[in-house]
């Protein structure tokens, strides 16, 4: 059996509230044992698509595949789905080991299988010392940890989280999220988290899905979706970005009344083009280098607007024939390549990027 | 809810202040003396104040105020009972399964069932028992109370299960469990205490209903609160004190009972019926 067989497939998914098309056919798929994030802006309909996966709201069209089982019409307590959610949703009235415990409960594990089992799955988690307590007497980050060990206590096929870490402050978001990271490598399951943080689904997955207005943007592996964004949009969700308005011209890319080598990257792309058309340049601002002086052929001349020094590195921001573009570099060669004046002249050389029509 | 409220009057002027302590006085001195005259030994409540227990001792041997006392008790606890069951059913329903339109028009009903004057409602539900063949018995004295007890059990149940978070019963079912077994072992475990918060306040305000009672009781039958009526017209003896002391008693129990369950966070409309 290959993997993609055995892990979750999503093939034409809709939903409607109403009149309102909050998933339009979306079709995935996540091979077993990979680590996807889905991730998308407020409203873009993540938690719904999690929703419809887990069981808890039908889907009005297409169908949903588990390990080579058609899962859409089951009922949640079929699927042996593990669900993590925002706000841990830890049942207050049990103790932690009562909560883990559960799942094995209505699964009818004898107890004490189910004991070492939970003290296992403890330890996972590195809380092996919390199981008696309740969860209100336990941080926030100890709270998502015992939700993800009550999770994965079940031996889910497919483990959910719909926005796991938002409710941590940034430190705790931090560690938690690095346990997820090796938790999942450990237990090699099978995981689709939601995400509306870019850095976090970057960090996390194998692969990254963009989901905007219900639909599936893009997918692809973290470096790839950030370097080579499909469209305007994943370019902008997934960090800054310049967008430059420039037009193809044979091997090289004019940009107002300059003309300047494009990245090898753009070559072939390049080619395709029509000479003359219109085109964006998608360039990120650590992908250009910046240097005082005067534009050497094949860079290009600028002026600097101003500098905003932002610890470990620093953003130049500079005008170029009318465009504003921000530049990303280390602080230690920012400084080392100084002094910098407001007003001066500076050259660009651009790095990499992507065209967009 | 009575300690926010004082809390709030220090803010106010001298004359709400006042006014506070006159509605007070006006509520709970007349409760001081008949506690007081429960104990003294004149039965005509005139004073020198002596110390006695003969009248306790009376209720509890030849006064006609105990068949009253439990025929009320027997007849609120199944009321009670009763509004437990059916009122957390349809909270349950209320909270989760009920169309907008459909939620919409049954707390409309349940808080016209509080609103309306329990004078009408009475006389309603006469005519109802009436037409459909019940007339005045205790099953229509039961009907009637529960009908008129149900709303306190659904708000106060569906106000809790309304802040439940929804998650919880999802994670239930995620990790293997049914739709019951969800809401038996998640669900009602969370909401028990306000369970017994409906139905200790049922309790009580189908024991005090005397207008339902007066319309819908057969000839002969006699709760409490009619023996009580009966009474007062023809003159009465310091037993009836004794007994309105011990239900004062019992009453502030279920107070601390409920003051224990965080009835204040219960959201109950109309809440002043305590
Ligand atoms: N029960 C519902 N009834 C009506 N509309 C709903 C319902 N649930 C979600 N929606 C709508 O569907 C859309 C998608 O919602 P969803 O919760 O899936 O978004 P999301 O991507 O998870 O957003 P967020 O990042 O804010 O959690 C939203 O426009 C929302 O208003
Ligand atoms: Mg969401």
């Amino acid at each position: 059996m290959t993997g993609r067989e055995d892990g979750l497939t999503i093939t034409a998914v809709g939903k409607d509230f109403g009149p309102v098309q909050v998933l339009k056919d979306v079709s995935l798929s996540v091979p077993r044992g990979e680590f996807h994030t889905l991730l998308g802006p407020s409203g873009s309909g993540k938690t719904t698509l999690l929703k419809i996966v887990a069981g808890f709201t039908p889907a009005a069209r297409g169908s949903v595949t588990l390990a080579g089982r058609v899962i859409t019409d089951m009922p949640p307590e079929h699927r042996n789905i593990g669900v993590v959610f925002q706000h841990y949703a830890l049942f207050p009235h049990m103790t932690v080991a009562e909560n883990i415990g559960f799942g094995l409960k209505m699964r009818g594990v004898a107890k004490a299988e189910r004991a070492s089992r939970v003290e296992e799955v403890l330890r996972l988690v590195r809380m092996a010392d919390f199981g008696q307590r309740k969860p209100a007497a336990l941080s926030g980050g100890q709270q998502q940890r015992v939700a993800l060990a009550r999770a994965l206590v079940i031996k889910p096929q497919l483990l959910l989280l719909d926005e796991p870490l938002s409710a941590l402050d940034r430190k705790v978001r931090q560690e938690v999220r690095e346990e997820l990271k090796r938790i999942q490598a450990e237990t090699g399951v099978t995981t689709v988290m939601v995400t509306h943080d870019q850095e976090e689904a970057l960090f996390l997955a194998d692969r990254v899905l963009v989901l905007e207005g219900g639909a599936l943007r893009q997918q692809g592996a973290p470096t790839d979706i950030y370097s080579h964004p499909a469209d305007e949009f994943v370019a902008g969700f997934l960090g800054a970005i310049n967008l430059l308005a420039v037009t193809a011209q044979g091997q090289s890319l004019r940009l107002g009344n300059q003309t300047f080598a494009p990245p090898a990257e753009l070559a072939e792309a390049l080619a395709k083009a029509n000479p003359g058309a219109a085109l964006q340049l998608a360039v990120r601002p650590e992908q250009i280098l910046v240097q005082p002086g005067a534009a050497l052929p094949g860079q290009l001349g600028g002026r600097l607007i101003a500098t905003e020094f932002g610890g470990p590195v620093v953003t130049l921001r500079v005008e170029v024939e009318g465009q504003a573009v921000s530049v990303l570099s280390l602080s230690p060669d920012v400084l080392a390549a100084g002094p910098w004046e407001i007003g001066m002249p500076v050259c660009l050389v651009i790095r990499g990027g992507r065209l967009l029509p | 809810m009575r300690r926010s409220r004082l809390r709030d009057a220090e803010a106010l002027s001298p004359f709400m202040i006042g006014m506070l302590a006159l509605s007070l006085a006006i509520l709970f001195v007349p409760l001081g003396i008949i506690i007081l005259l429960s104990f003294n030994t004149s039965p005509y409540g005139t004073f020198p104040f002596q110390g006695t227990l003969k009248w306790y001792g009376a209720l509890f041997t030849d006064s006609g105020l105990l068949g009253p006392t439990w025929l009320s008790v027997e007849l609120s606890f199944l009321v009670a009972v009763s509004a437990a069951v059916f009122g957390t059913m349809a909270a349950v329903w209320l909270d989760r399964r009920a169309s907008k339109i459909a939620g919409t028009l049954f707390r409309a009903a349940l808080l016209s069932a509080i609103t309306v004057p329990w004078l009408i409602l009475g006389l309603a539900m006469l005519l109802v028992m009436n037409a459909i063949g019940i007339g005045r018995s205790l099953f229509a004295i039961y009907l009637g109370l529960l009908a008129t007890v149900l709303p306190y059990v659904v708000f106060i149940v569906a106000a809790r299960l309304n802040a439940l978070d929804r998650d919880l019963d999802f994670a239930a079912r995620s990790l293997g469990a049914s739709p019951i077994i969800s809401f038996l072992r998640v669900s009602a475990p969370l909401i028990l205490p306000s369970i017994i918060s409906g139905t200790l306040i049922a309790f009580m305000v189908s024991f005090n209903n005397f207008l339902i009672q007066y319309f819908l009781a057969p000839f002969g039958v006699q709760t409490l609160p009619l023996k009580i009526y009966t009474l007062i017209r023809v003159g009465y003896l310091p037993d009836l004190n004794a007994l309105a002391t011990l239900i004062v008693g019992i009453t502030c129990l279920f107070i601390a009972i409920l003051h224990r369950l965080g009835l204040r966070n219960a959201g109950l409309p109309g809440g002043a019926a305590l």
